[in-house]
This record gives structure tokens, sequence and C-alpha cells, in this order.
């Protein structure tokens, strides 16, 4: 037996006890969770900005899609949109940007000899952007079009459209209604340091990362919008919130039927029951022929079908998942989940992006506490599954043949 | 991609496409895959890679306790593959497949082994690494030709002689034909005029970092590590292939362009969407109004069927604004009760 064994010993095969997380504030209201590693020279930063849906105003729906948009291509008082990404290039920085419904989240990694310059970037996009009209046109296109031919294969498009929530879809009219000032006045409103939490892993110490936040963001205050010279809005109004809607149908012609349910985590379980039935939920035989995982926008089941089959498949789907709900699971099935996540949990030092999963989860008060994962009873991990799939709770979708999808038109969401 | 490959490397197990193998695929019994297992699933053929803070000391017995015992595979004859000469002659398909048009071009380039390997992949950083690419700022920005432009290097694999594949999705407006043109240029260039030292620079800048973050993060550190051995025989080459890049010249990436990113390594696949399935409202739109067109004019269903795909095709080359308007001329000539 020939065995060949590639093992790299990271960090001279020595365990190096890291510092735990450093919590500190700066005087604008910056929250920072700083997390000491100097194993490779890199720096990443996160800043999560958080949006509630009481910032989007009535009938400007994709507001924060637009803005996400202008922010992403604006230049700033100091560079074209074309040389930021040159200078970006330059020095190796990665910078991104990404809109969820929770909120805005910029990426930052950098080699720690490139960590001022790194900052002071994401600090000039973040702060310093120029909105003009013209962009402004030009971004509102985009998402028109977006909105008009989308992106991406149908399985992409259905989840895309169940993931979103409807009453804060865009439509043609919302993003059209949107104004330059509107977009100042949501800047205004949203961009401000006491929203937002800053993670900051790698190699720097502890002074070092007060003293490069500082000089970064220590100037972040919030940016009034100009009050005189921009057209006032047009108020378009809201469509009504308790009107039944239809189940999204994304058409593929020839394909097989894909019929899939969102249940969206509700407030009430505990982020402890959440890890659990996310170990938990994906291997579960009795769903089968259904897929089931836990992901960012909630519980996700799947069933694919073969064309001609729509109803079945419907039925099929949402049977397994009431069966499912009102089984729940074994205490046996709660002890391995118990076994899984804390072997999971050793491996999460291996990893910076989950560690900072982990630290923006802590400052968000959404952690996972071990001693309230061993101490979750078997009935409160039940009672959060069912309450999470609940029927009212699902939001429902096909994509396939067109001629599939016409069988289905006196469905709607449960 | 299937398609691409099944075109440029014909014969090779790269250029086997699954859905060709259908029947066999369904006349499977468990048997078969039993001793699929037992013939590829070897210790011979298993590579371990173990990333983290250990030592071999507590890691070894560990390993050979689960996994020395795994019985010696029988003695096989290798397989022989076939050779496939990289200048096959430049190769063209044409295809309806899909909801949007798309152009992909690949060219036979060496395995990963080969001492050219490392300047391709510096071409494929300088044409599309980043948004300062060549790719993304004169065909996505300066020219507005292309949605998106991606470029990649080993496909479907490294171990062989495979492809450097572009993929491009036109804008509305654009033909494939056009974007071919341009995607020729930008080859041509990159054969022909020196690269400049900023791009340079740039292209190996990010080419460092992606090796440090990659470093950084063990599931990609592993995967890296396994790919060096499956491809180029030798797991050390994660490491020695980004000391090697420094070491290049740009005369050298031009040279290896020069010589592997020819018209006769070349295969095109040029992807019409399906007539009807198209993403684009407006498209959908001209489909049915030249369907009952043709339908009132051509008996023959077969002649319709062409002849609505080829106004189909050359009504793409219009703006959006003039597709628009065809679309209003054509539906006016239809009767009022089909428009």
């Amino acid at each position: 037996v020939r065995i060949i064994l590639v093992a790299l010993l990271v960090s001279a095969l020595s365990v190096r006890a890291q510092p735990g997380p450093q919590r500190f504030t700066l005087p604008n209201g910056l929250r920072v969770v700083h997390l000491e590693d100097h194993e490779h020279p890199l720096v990443r930063a996160r800043l999560f900005l958080r949006i509630e849906a009481g910032d989007t105003p009535a009938g400007r729906q994709g507001l924060p899609l637009l803005f996400h948009r202008l922010v992403d291509h604006a230049e700033t008082a100091d560079l074209k949109a074309d040389d930021l990404d040159r200078v970006l290039e330059d020095s190796g920085i990665q910078l991104t940007q990404s809109l969820a419904p929770g909120g805005f989240t910029w990426r930052l990694v950098a080699r720690s000899r490139d960590q001022d310059r790194a900052m002071g970037l994401l600090a000039d996009r973040l702060l310093r952007s120029l909105f003009d009209p013209s962009l402004l046109e030009i971004q509102r296109q985009a998402c028109l079009r977006q909105l008009e031919v989308p992106e991406g294969s149908p399985h992409e498009q259905l989840r895309q459209a169940l993931t979103q929530d409807p009453g804060s879809r865009p439509t043609l009219a919302s993003l059209r209604a949107i104004t330059l000032q509107d977009l100042l006045a949501y800047r205004a409103k949203v961009f401000r340091p006491e929203r937002a939490i800053l993670i900051l892993h790698g190699d720097l110490g502890l002074e070092q990362a007060k003293r490069l936040v500082l000089l970064s963001l220590g100037s972040w205050t919030v940016q009034e919008p100009p009050s005189h010279g921009n057209p006032p809005s047009r108020p378009v109004p809201a469509p009504p919130p308790s009107v039944p809607l239809e189940a999204p149908r994304i058409s593929a012609p020839g394909a097989g039927i894909r019929i899939q349910a969102l249940a969206s985590r509700p407030g009430d379980v505990a982020p402890e029951a959440v890890e659990l039935l996310d170990l938990l939920v994906p291997g579960d035989m009795s769903l089968a022929p259904v897929h089931a995982a836990v992901e960012d926008g909630g519980l996700m089941a799947t069933l694919d079908g073969a064309a001609g089959t729509p109803t079945l498949a419907w039925s099929l789907l949402l049977g397994r998942l009431e069966t499912f709900r009102r089984r729940g699971f074994a205490q046996a099935d709660l002890d391995r989940a118990r076994v899984a996540w804390f072997a999971r949990r050793t491996l999460d030092s291996l990893h910076p992006e989950t560690q900072m999963d982990r630290a923006l989860a802590e400052a968000l008060g959404q952690g996972v506490a071990e001693n309230r994962l061993k101490a979750l009873s078997l009935d409160a991990l039940n009672l959060g599954l069912r309450n999470w799939l609940d029927p009212a709770n699902l939001r429902m979708g096909a994509s396939g043949d067109p001629d599939d999808l016409k069988t289905l038109t006196k469905l709607t969401t449960p | 991609v299937a398609l691409l490959c099944g075109a440029a490397l014909p014969g090779h197990p790269y250029g086997r496409d699954l859905l060709d193998d259908l029947p066999s695929l369904e006349a499977l019994r468990w048997s078969d895959l039993r001793a699929y297992a037992h013939r590829s699933l070897s210790p011979d053929r298993l590579t371990i890679i173990l990333v983290g803070s250990f030592t071999m000391e507590r890691v070894l017995p560990v390993v050979e306790r689960h996994l020395g015992s795994l019985p010696a595979p029988p003695d096989e004859e290798a397989v022989i593959l076939p050779e496939i000469t990289a200048d096959l002659g430049d190769r063209r398909v044409q295809a309806a497949l899909g909801t949007a048009p798309r152009l992909l071009t690949g060219w036979r380039i060496p395995s990963r082994q080969h001492p050219d390997h490392l300047a391709l992949r510096m071409a494929v950083q300088v044409l599309a690494g980043g948004q300062t690419s060549r790719f993304q700022s004169r065909l996505v920005r300066q020219k507005a030709m292309v949605r998106q432009a991606e470029l990649s290097l080993d496909v479907p694999g490294g171990r062989f002689p495979g492809l450097l594949v572009a993929e491009l999705w036109p804008n509305a407006g654009h033909s494939l034909a056009e974007v071919e043109g341009a995607l020729q240029s930008e080859i041509l260039r990159l054969q022909q005029d020196p690269i400049p030292q900023d791009e340079w620079l740039r292209a190996l800048a990010q080419l460092e970092a992606e090796h440090l973050r990659m470093e950084d993060e063990p599931t990609a550190l592993a995967r890296s590590l396994g790919m060096a051995w499956a491809q180029g025989g030798d797991w050390r080459l994660a490491e020695l292939d980004i000391q090697r890049l420094r070491a290049l010249a740009p005369e050298v990436v031009q040279v290896a362009a020069r010589i592997w990113l020819q018209p006769s390594h070349r295969t095109s696949v040029l992807l019409e969407p399906t007539p009807g399935a198209s993403e684009d409202p407006v498209e959908v739109d001209l489909a049915r109004v030249l369907k009952a067109l043709a339908a009132a004019h051509v008996a023959d269903p077969a002649q319709r069927e062409h002849l609505v795909s080829e106004g189909i095709r050359q009504l793409r080359m219009l703006s959006p604004e003039e597709r628009l308007h065809t679309l209003k001329l054509l539906e006016a000539q239809l009767a009022p009760e089909k428009r």
C-alpha cells in the first residue's frame, strides 16, 4: 500500500494562542471588533452598515439597490472610478461591496504593508463618493434593465425572486421615481457611524488597529443632504401591503419543473436552534426527494421534478415540509448535531472569514453561546422548527417550461 | 463549454460530454459502480492534504490507522490517451442554446507541466484579471460591446493539454461576429505590442496578493496543493509557481501568446438563443410576430423555421430602439387579431 501524504504545517507546527476579540468604539459611535492574527502578512476588514425597512420611503422600493450601485460606481472626492480600481489593483487590494436585506457590507483584503492605503480607499468609497445626476441615470437604466431582463439562470432567478421581500421588491415605477434628493436623504439617514460595525482581522496589533481606524474613519460624520437646488420627490402611492402575492414563476422553455419554498427565519428562533437546524435539516431522509438547507435568506426547500408534473411536485413539496414540521427531531438527532457543532467550532480558528462572521454575529447580538447551545432542549428545537415552517411563513415559486407553469396558475403562496 | 471541449479536443476524455453517453449511463449497474470505485479510489491515486496546526508524529498514526489498510490496486495496463496536436485548424461551431447570445473561444494549450504554461497564466491575468484588465477596460467599459468577459485557463483540466477559454456575452446591438473580431484584436495586441510596465506590475501584484490570500485560507490552500500535485506532479508547484512568475519577463508572455493563441489552435462556438427562448422580451415578441408572418406566406415548416431564425439573428445586430421600431413595423403587417 502506498499512500502519498502531503502535509503543510502551518506556522512552523506550533499552535499559536491568538488574543481574543478586542472591542472599542470611536468617538463618532463606530463600533470596532479587532481579531489579531499574525500568521500571514494580511489584513482583512469587514464593514457592516445596518439598514431597516423604514429607511426606504413608500413608493421608493429599490432605493437601497440603486444606492448600492451608485456607491460602487461613483467617483470620490480624490479619485475617478477607474483610478480607484487602478490604485486597488496596483497593490493587489480586494475591495468588494454587497447588499443584503439586513444591510450593506464592504469587504477588504490587503497585504499588511498596504493596510493604510487600503483603509484609506475604503473610507474614500464610503464617505467621499460623489453622486451626480448623470451617474444616477446610468445606474437607474442598469437597474431597470435588470428588472426587465433578469440575469442568471432560471434557477438563480427563482431563488432571487423568493429571497427578496415582496414588499421591498423594486418596480419600474418606483425606480423611475427615485430622485437624487432621495438618494442624498437616504445617505444621511443610513450612512451613520453608529449604525456600522467594523471587524478587523489579521496582522495588526490593537494599538495599530485603533490608529488605523481613527485615521481612516474617525472623521466619519453624518452627511446632511443639501436643502436647495434639487427637485422635490414625486410621491408614488405604495402598493397595498395585504394583497396576496402570486407565486413567482420563471419561464425556462424545455426545462424540467423546479418548485421551491422559502421560509424566512422568524425572529423568535434562538441562534443556537438555527445553528443546530443548519446541521440537521440538509441530511434528513424523511424530506426526500425534497432538498432543504438553512441559508442566509431562510430555510430553502427545493424539489426538481420531471416536465409535466408541476402540480404533483408542488403538493409533494408542501406535504413533505408539513410532515417534517410535525414530526420534528428526536433526542438522538439533537445529541448528534451538538457533537457535530462543537467539532465544527474547533475548526473556526482556521478560517479568517468564519471568525469574522462570528465576531459580526456577536456584535449584532446574534452570536451563539456554547452554554445556551448545550442547554437547548429538544422541545425548544422542535418548537423552533414548527414556527419556522409554519405554512403562513412559506413563500413559494416555480421555474420550468411555460406550459407546465400555466397549470400552476390557480396556486398561490400558502 | 462541453460543446466547445468536444469540438476542440475530439477523441480525448477532456472532450467527452456525459450527455453523449446517456444510454450507457442509464444502463449502469450497482456492480459497475463498485468495480469503478475499486479501480479508481485506490491508494496509488490518493493524495491527502492536511492543513492546520499539528505535528507529523501526531497525525501519521491516525492516517495509517484509517487508510493504511486500503487494498493495493490490481495491476492494470496503463491507459493510453490520444495525443491531440495543438494546431488542428481553426474550428467553428454555431448553435442555438440558452436565452442569451454568447461567444466561447478556446485555444488548445499545453498541460501545466509545460514551460509555457506559466506565461499563459500571466497572459490571462493581463487580459482578464480584475477591473483594470484589457477585457474589462476596453471590451466592457470603453466599447461597451460585451456585458461580461471571462478568461479561464486549463479547461476542463490542466493535467493534459487542455484549453484556454474566453467567454463573452455581447450587449444588445452587438453581433457575435463583432465580438469575435474584438477578441481577436486583443489577442493580436498581446502578441504584437510590448506590455507596458505598469500593467505588468499590476498583474503581478494581483497574482501575489491572490497567492497570499490562498495561503491564508485552509480550504483554498489544500485545493491549490492538490491541484499542483494532480496537474503538475509536484505539490511544491503551489509555491514555486509564484516565485517563477516573479522572474518572468513580459517578452516571454508575448512569445507564448504567439505560439499558443494562434488561429490554428482555436475553436469558436457561437451560441445564439434558442428561438422564442430569449430573455429579452422584445426578442420574444419579434420571434412571435416573425412566426406569424412566416406562417402566412411560407408553407414549408422547415423553411419557415429557418426564416425566423435568420430574421432574429439579423435583428440582434440592431440597437434596442431600432429593434423596438422594427417590431412595431412588423406588427403593423399582422391582422389586428393576431397582434
